[in-house]
């Protein structure tokens, strides 16, 4: 019997015990109480007649007095009694509530740590960035490794070249890593060449070489993120954990901090995951806390060696992605109120599965009476988590919905069933009246700006996300879903489908805008078969989300996309490749393939006709240039993604050598909507030129992020001002940044330029796949053109030698004017390569890799004169050119220095304190500290 | 077929050609790195872009198949810009010396680690024949030569600098003692004879180099003695009188004619020159001492005059107390000088700090050896000639500031620090400058340094008229004049030849800036790593009273040991490195876009072949040929973006990788990536003639 052991047992037993003394203690009170009330009221008359007698004689007086002191002394002991039974109650419910709270085992909160304390919060710990205290031993490998889960592996996904990736992400799956023994016995036991699995091990971000930590931390790098100061909070939790420069894993081996190029949740920057969860809005001061937080409860965990079901993320409780996605929720009877509550990644990230979870209880309690219904992402990422009220055709919709408001929220609109309830519930929420008198009503009514971000907005891809179950077939079907394809296969023949696709002007979505029907025509035209259409879900756009949410909320819409599209080229197979960052996005499409399989919408003979599709999902595996269509052909064929050259055109030589169509999910996402409501209809959309609507995920300083859909000829303004609801914060609009590192920015004197693929390449940025981040005054130009150009260098696939080295010198000339060390000659250097890097690159990803500094050196020169020539960063954000200093506002709370990491202010209480400059890392921590805003960046 | 335009010329080809084959049929020459016939187009290196009308971006012409109607340039400003850019990108991040950083660092451009091998392995004859044919006078600089290629040398920063020069010179002097020395082969007789002027290093060295292409040299020279500088400005116990002649002899061997005391403007003038001869070269030296720069600096005597006397065999009275006034290699020799010739109290006055001082240190030392006291921060302010036989020195204190055009901190005078001394004789070795007055008041034009020559082809302005060594540059090293010298001859034998005069153009080098410690392990690995040899001296005590030589050379042990110790940094493919031979055609400067760069490293673990890494190109040719071969593990293009590079996959060694592609494998690499062992003879470049041919045909072509 060792000490855990009895602590376990202590704590299993304490709320049971507790909770027996409570009802002892109570029953007796109770007892009591009855005992004094059935027998005082005879004595007191008894007593008060006495009284009034020994007022007159002295005898009674005399005889009454032992009977008077009896009953003070029966009083005494009463009212000692009920002091220690109420004494006894309130403490044995302490305990109870104690350990219900807290102790309870297999219970996410715990304070109890092997240490038997908790860890203190991150600002107080020692600025030396010392490994967390926890005895975990480091996460190597025990030699040698059981390769039998590998033949298991080869068994599943196949032996062919084509099956490497899915090999490798399954081996990475088990083991955390890719072990090199592992990867030999893949060479040994597959035609797949050692040179292959090396090569392409190597080759994709997902695949880790050496061993992960047990967690997995990933602080997204998107642009989002980055202007709201993730870098801020990866080097907080890089200090908090200990991890020494160019390791990625702390000491322990318990936690390892991976990159990872965009999360796609952009609305809720900076975003970050630990393991499968996301948190949004974290800052580096709340990353601390949360790291520590999520220690606490792992270590319960590891106590107790029960998987825990749910961590707190954002202080709520969360239950895994996959518990969350169900079918129609639907209670007993049909109702004429539906609730829908958004289950995208940004709702799950804001806490929707736990509003999710009170809706379903509070909807229980009133005994039905609504329709609850899971559905994708509504757009407004930025009043997630969403919940849409429709009661007789009439619509409500609120945002930012918690747990605790749900109550209320559903009583608006749902009245209790039976009489019992009806009274229940009137206590209830006479209660609650008294607690909180704040009236919920909708969002449109609450924001009355939010008005203007639906009136600019026109839904044509976007048309059912927040409408619809999107794993529910028969919802889809109810708005029209699978009319197109049916019309196709029964009226028109693949040339009319394509003439109906040029009728309506489309052009491909996914950045360059190349006609859609003259794509098709191309693979139509060309021989060989079999013939295939793949769906380029690769958004790997760092800033970017449009294709994530289409394909978690709609994702039979691009089924239907794509099968519309596959009859029009005459194609038999196709490939959704869908980012492995977007894990809902995976499996909802999964699903959905199934599901439409299951109802004959793919496979043989589809809807009777002759016309058969079948169609598979890959994974990609952390690669920006995948994206390229080239190099998502080598990676579905199990190479490494490196373009190659074009032509032929992968519509003449494509997949294997056959003639393959390559559309981007917004592509296929509007082809239904276009061929149910004809051509014309889409034409008259937009403008000439760029006819239709565009999706674009807007970011950044607005303060009203999400994912918007807009008519083609809208102006940026529109979209900044008007949708976006303007700058956070009051701050000055100063540009756009449009196609993410490919794209360029556009400063807010070209606010009023239309969006149209050519106005936009005009402006020297492009329409890209559509991310949109929005810059204030506090963001640097030749900081983001070097954040961008970062992103590229890492990004390069290392093949054109412009993009490989080219783009690295680039890098580090914006690196030298960011720490304060260019030169002018640098600046000439820059447009040389960049105009090299451009001209001199094979494929889309070196050739618009210089964008960024293009457009921000035609743009904002200025500000990379004043980095060289001044010294100065005008944003006050190139950390090596900027300097912290306390105003006088300073109260002298000491904040800032319980906050500082590396020790560089002096707590002084009630004095003002002072940053000292050489020891400042310029980590912002104070600054989000100061309660007074009292300390200044220049 | 196809009909395309290309530079301005149609050709119609099979549908599915690339250009860059049309190209080919055209007698277009476009330059390549990644493609290798045969194989898939790799399209990575970008180096054979071209520009096809009507495209935005430039086209890989090897993969880029000839459309009908298209129209090609591959020749433009803009493809030449670019093509310029992708090679100076990839010399950014090209980790490897191309030549040994020694052989870089000599002005002679001596191919340091090839005679290096040769005393390594024995054959010091061989050693000694490239020593000559590099530096004409081995021995002597062996002897003299401050050794910039020592301060290059990679042992520097671990240790010391391997010992080049005690090892030319024990090359040169085993060869001269063996009785059978090295001559050099003559070319056929041409018929033209060159006057030069000067027969000092530059001048004996344009000498022996024009007679070896088949001209006739005749040297004129005011001395009684050929030699220059090197016979009358130099000590014999520093250089001896025997071996100057010995390695002079091989010019008269070789038909050289030296008409001596005959002096320009004198005895002949540069008309007459200009008139007799096909060409002439001026390499007249800088003979006119400096002054001191001060009141009474007449009575100070020059350096030069005083070892001029000393070697002419009339030595000066210099007395008992000598001040030398300099701190240059000419100062430490009039010091040492004084003190052979009796001086009892020997100073050198020096107005910098012992670490600003231009001579070499193993002088100073020597010289302090001797008993020469040297005093510096002081600088001559007053000279008077007391009465008696002495002179009054009066000085001044000096300290540093700021530093001036050279780099040196400036010494700057403190008021009121003044002193004197007495000196029984005052030498001024303040540096030389060009007499100018002897070149006559004829068309040449002049600087203020010296005749006025381009500096790739020492022309002068006037037609057949050269001119080189210290008379261009004012005084300077001997391995600087030697360089001169046989630029010269490169030169004037272009232009007798009716050739265009371009000079020895030399191809684009890469150098590793200072290696770190993990990259210095990959060199380490291969070789002991030992101290450096001691060059045997004569014992002080004998030095101070004779003229005897005082570095005694290397023994063949120390020699051997010392030449085991090269570490061989240089390339093995440095004269057919496609990269190379590209970079300097198109004129890349390999610094231009200087950054972060690989590592260095070398795996030498298969039998047949080298893999350096950092000299890959990623143009994956290795790649495919171990493909092809199908044996093995492979090669395989590892990482990606910056990072990306060619690895034996799965943690393998080259002999696994590779077990019978390494031969075709190092054959289709276009750098020295993947080399053949011992291509090079494990000489770090010698450019053969073949790759001279090639390399002025690239530099000589028409743009």
């Amino acid at each position: 019997m060792t000490l855990e052991r009895w602590r376990s047992i202590v704590r299993s037993w304490m709320g049971p015990v507790a909770a027996g003394l409570a009802v002892i203690a109570a029953l007796s009170l109770l007892s009591f109480y009855i005992h004094a009330r059935l027998v005082t009221p005879g004595e007191k008359a008894l007593v008060d007649s006495l009284k009034l007698q020994a007022k007159t004689d002295a005898g009674v007086q005399k005889v009454l007095q032992p009977e008077l002191d009896r009953q003070h002394q029966e009083l005494v002991v009463r009212r000692n009694a009920y002091r220690w039974g109420g004494l006894l109650l309130l403490l044995s419910m302490g305990v109870f509530f104690a350990w219900f709270k807290w102790l309870r085992p297999r219970q996410a909160h715990t304070r109890a740590s092997p240490r038997g304390a908790s860890l203190p919060p991150p600002s107080v710990l020692a600025p030396v960035a010392a490994p967390l205290p926890v005895a975990v031993p480091a996460a190597a490998p025990a030699e040698p490794i059981d390769l039998g889960p590998v033949d298991d592996i080869l068994e599943s996904e196949g032996r062919g070249r084509e099956s490497v990736i899915p090999i490798l992400q399954a081996i990475q799956a088990r083991y955390r890593f890719l072990p090199q023994a592992a990867l030999r016995r893949v060479s040994d036991r597959t035609s797949i060449t050692p040179a292959d699995v090396a090569g392409v091990a190597s080759f994709y971000g997902q695949f880790r070489q050496m061993p992960t930590g047990e967690h997995l931390i990933r602080v997204c790098e998107g642009t989002a993120c980055h202007v709201a100061g993730a870098d801020e909070v990866r080097t907080e939790l890089r200090r908090c954990l200990g991890i020494a420069q160019g390791s990625d894993t702390d000491p322990s081996g318990r936690f390892t901090i991976d990159r990872v190029a965009c999360i796609g949740s952009c609305s809720l920057a900076p975003v970050m995951t630990i393991d499968d969860e996301i948190y949004g809005h974290v800052s580096a001061l709340s990353s601390g806390r949360l790291l520590h937080q999520f220690i606490d409860t792992d270590v319960s965990k590891t106590i107790d060696g029960h998987r825990k079901r749910a961590r707190p993320g954002i202080g709520r409780e969360q239950s895994p992605v996959d518990e969350a996605h169900g079918s129609v929720r639907t209670s007993p009877s049909a109702t004429p109120v539906e609730i829908r509550i958004g289950l995208g990644s940004c709702g799950l990230a804001s806490g929707a599965a736990q509003v999710l979870a009170a809706l379903e209880g509070e909807v229980a309690s009133l005994g039905g009476g609504a329709t609850i219904k899971t559905v994708g992402c509504a757009g407004l990422c930025h009043s997630e988590p969403l919940v849409e009220v429709i009661e007789h055709g009439r619509r409500a919709l609120y945002g930012k919905v918690q747990p605790g408001d749900v109550r209320k929220l559903v009583r608006r609109h749902v009245k209790p069933r039976g009489v019992v309830r009806t009274v229940r519930e009137a206590i209830k929420d006479m209660r609650a009246r008294v607690l909180d008198d704040r009236a919920w009503t909708p969002l449109t009514a609450r924001e009355v700006d939010a008005a203007l971000y639906v009136s600019k907005q026109l839904r044509v891809v976007l048309e059912n996300c927040g409408e619809i179950d999107p794993l529910s077939l028969d919802d889809y079907r109810r708005r029209e879903g699978m009319r197109a394809l049916e019309a196709c296969l029964t009226r028109l023949t693949p040339a009319e489908v394509i003439e109906q696709v040029r009728a309506a002007g489309l052009r491909g979505r996914g950045g360059a805008g190349f006609p859609t029907a003259l794509k098709w025509e191309l693979t139509s035209n060309a021989s060989g078969s079999p013939k295939y259409v793949i769906c380029n879900g690769d958004e790997g756009d760092p800033g970017a989300f449009m294709d994530r949410a289409v394909l978690e909320a709609d994702p039979f819409r691009v089924i239907e996309g794509l099968a519309i599209a596959a009859y029009a080229v005459g194609a038999s197979e196709g490939f959704v490749y869908v980012r492995r960052e977007y894990p809902l996005a995976v499996r909802h499409v999964r699903d959905a393939i199934a599901t439409a399989e299951e109802h004959g919408f793919l496979g043989e003979r589809i809807l009777g006709s002759p016309f058969g599709f079948t169609l598979r999902v890959r994974e990609g595996a952390g690669a920006f240039v995948c994206g390229e269509e080239t190099a998502l052909i080598q990676s579905i064929e199990g190479k490494r993604g490196t373009p190659r050259p074009r032509p032929p055109y992968p519509a003449q030589s494509g997949l294997w050598g056959k003639p393959t169509l390559i559309n981007n999910v917004e592509t296929l996402a509007c082809l239904p909507w276009i061929l149910r409501k004809g051509p014309a209809a889409f034409a008259a959309l937009g403008t000439e030129r760029s006819p239709g609507t565009k999706v674009f995920s807007l970011a950044g300083k607005v303060n009203r992020g999400g994912l918007i859909e807009v008519p083609m000829g809208i102006t940026i303004r529109e979209i900044v001002e008007d949708i976006g609801g303007g700058i956070k914060d009051g701050r000055t609009f100063k540009a756009v940044l449009a196609g993410g590192p490919s794209g360029g920015c556009i400063p807010a004197h070209l606010a009023d330029t239309r969006i149209d693929y050519e106005e936009l390449a005009h402006t020297g940025a492009i329409m890209g796949s559509g991310g949109l981040v929005v810059l204030d005054d506090r963001d640097c130009a030749v900081e983001i053109a070097r954040y961008f150009l970062h992103f590229t260098q890492e990004e390069s696939c290392g093949k054109c030698t412009f993009c490989r080295v080219g783009t690295k010198r680039m890098l580090e000339i914006l690196d030298r004017i960011c720490g304060g060390t260019g030169t002018d000659g640098d600046l000439q250097t820059l447009d040389e390569l960049s105009i090299g890097v451009k001209r001199g690159s094979l494929c889309g990803l070196g050739q618009t890799a210089p964008n960024p500094v293009l457009t921000t050196l035609m743009y904002f020169r200025e500000e990379y004169e004043a980095h060289i020539r001044e010294r100065r960063c005008p944003a006050a954000v190139c950390k090596a050119l900027i300097h912290y200093r306390v105003l006088d506002s300073c109260t002298g709370c000491t904040l800032c220095a319980q906050a500082c990491p590396a020790g560089a202010i002096d707590a002084r209480p009630y004095v003002r304190h002072e940053v000292a400059d050489d020891l400042c890392t310029r980590c912002g921590m104070c600054v989000s500290a100061c309660p007074e805003d009292a300390i200044e960046v220049a | 077929m196809v009909r395309l335009t290309i530079d301005g010329r149609e050709i119609a080809v099979e549908k599915g050609t690339t250009i860059l084959d049309a190209a080919r049929r055209l007698g277009i020459r476009i330059p390549t790195l990644c493609h290798v016939d045969g194989f898939e187009p790799s399209a990575s290196c970008f180096l054979c872009a071209v520009q096809v009308e009507g495209r935005e971006v430039l086209a890989p012409s090897c993969a880029t198949p000839a459309a009908s109607g298209s129209v090609v340039y591959t020749n433009s400003d803009e493809v030449r810009r670019s093509r310029k850019m992708a090679l100076e990108l990839l010399l950014s991040d090209h980790a490897g010396d191309c030549v040994g950083p020694c052989k870089t660092g000599c002005p002679a451009g001596l191919d340091i680690p090839g005679f290096i091998t040769e005393v390594a392995s024995g054959a010091t004859g061989r050693s000694a024949e490239i020593a000559s044919d590099f530096l004409t006078l081995p021995g002597a600089l062996g002897r003299i030569c401050p050794r910039l290629c020592e301060q290059r040398c990679h042992h520097c920063e671990s240790g010391d600098a391997l010992s080049v020069g005690g090892l030319h010179r024990f090359a040169s002097d085993r060869d001269l003692a063996s009785g059978a020395r090295y001559v050099p082969r003559k070319e056929t007789p041409s018929g033209r004879r060159v006057a030069i002027v000067g027969a000092g290093p530059a001048g004996l060295t344009a000498a022996y180099h024009l007679l070896r292409r088949g001209h006739a040299a005749i040297v004129f020279d005011a001395h009684a003695e050929p030699g220059g500088m090197l016979r009358y400005g130099i000590p014999e116990f520093r250089l001896p009188r025997h071996v100057l002649d010995q390695e002079i002899d091989v010019i008269r061997i070789l038909g050289g004619e030296f008409r001596m005391q005959s002096r320009l403007g004198r005895d002949v003038t540069l008309g007459d020159l200009r008139r007799d001869f096909d060409a002439v070269f001026l390499a007249i030296g800088a003979q006119l001492s400096r002054g001191l720069d001060c009141p009474g600096e007449e009575l100070a005597l020059p350096a030069v005059d005083v070892l001029a006397h000393v070697a002419g065999g009339n030595p000066p009275q210099l007395g008992s107390d000598v001040a030398v006034i300099g701190g240059g290699n000419t100062a430490m020799d009039a010091a040492r000088t004084a003190v052979r010739l009796g001086a009892r109290e020997v100073t050198v006055l020096y107005r910098r700090t012992r670490r600003e001082m231009p001579c070499l240190m193993s002088e100073v030392e020597a010289a302090e050896a001797e008993g020469v006291r040297l005093e510096t921060l002081v600088a001559p302010i007053r000279l008077e000639q007391v009465d008696g036989a002495g002179m009054r020195l009066t000085c001044v204190r000096m300290k540093l500031g700021t530093p001036d055009l050279s780099g040196r901190p400036r010494p700057v005078p403190i008021p009121g620090s003044e002193f004197t001394l007495l000196a029984s004789s005052v030498v001024a070795a303040i540096g030389q400058i060009v007499d100018t007055s002897r070149l006559g008041a004829g068309d040449l034009h002049l600087s203020p340094r010296g005749i006025v020559a381009s500096p790739a082809t020492l022309a002068t302005n006037i037609d057949g008229v050269f001119a080189g060594g210290d008379a261009v540059t004012g005084a300077d090293l001997a391995v600087r004049a030697v360089a001169a010298g046989k630029l010269a001859a490169v030169s004037i034998d272009q232009y007798l030849g009716g050739r265009r005069v371009a000079g020895d153009p030399e191809l684009v080098s890469v150098q590793l800036s200072k290696m770190d410690e993990a990259e210095l392990a990959a060199f380490f690995r291969e070789i002991e790593q030992t101290p450096r040899s001691v060059m045997p001296e004569l014992p002080v005590a004998a030095r101070v009273t004779s003229f005897e030589e005082v570095e005694l050379g290397f023994s063949d042990e120390l020699a051997r040991h010392e030449a085991s110790r090269c570490m061989h940094c240089g390339c093995s493919k440095a004269t057919t490195c496609q990269l190379r031979l590209y970079a300097t055609e198109y004129g890349a400067d390999p610094l231009r876009f200087a950054g972060a760069r690989r590592h260095f490293s070398r795996d030498t673990s298969h039998p047949d072949i080298v893999y350096e890494p950092g000299k890959c190109i990623l143009c994956g040719a290795c790649v495919t040929a171990a493909a092809e071969a199908g044996d093995g593990l492979g090669l395989a293009i590892t990482g990606r973006g910056f990072d990306a590079t060619v690895a034996v996959p799965l943690r393998g060694t080259m002999i696994e990788a590779l077990p019978s592609a390494a031969r075709r494998a190092a054959e289709v690499c276009p750098t020295g990536a993947l080399a053949l062992r011992g291509a090079g003879g494990g000489s770090c470049g010698v450019p053969n003639d073949e790759a001279r041919h090639e390399l002025r045909f690239l530099k000589l072509s028409p743009d």
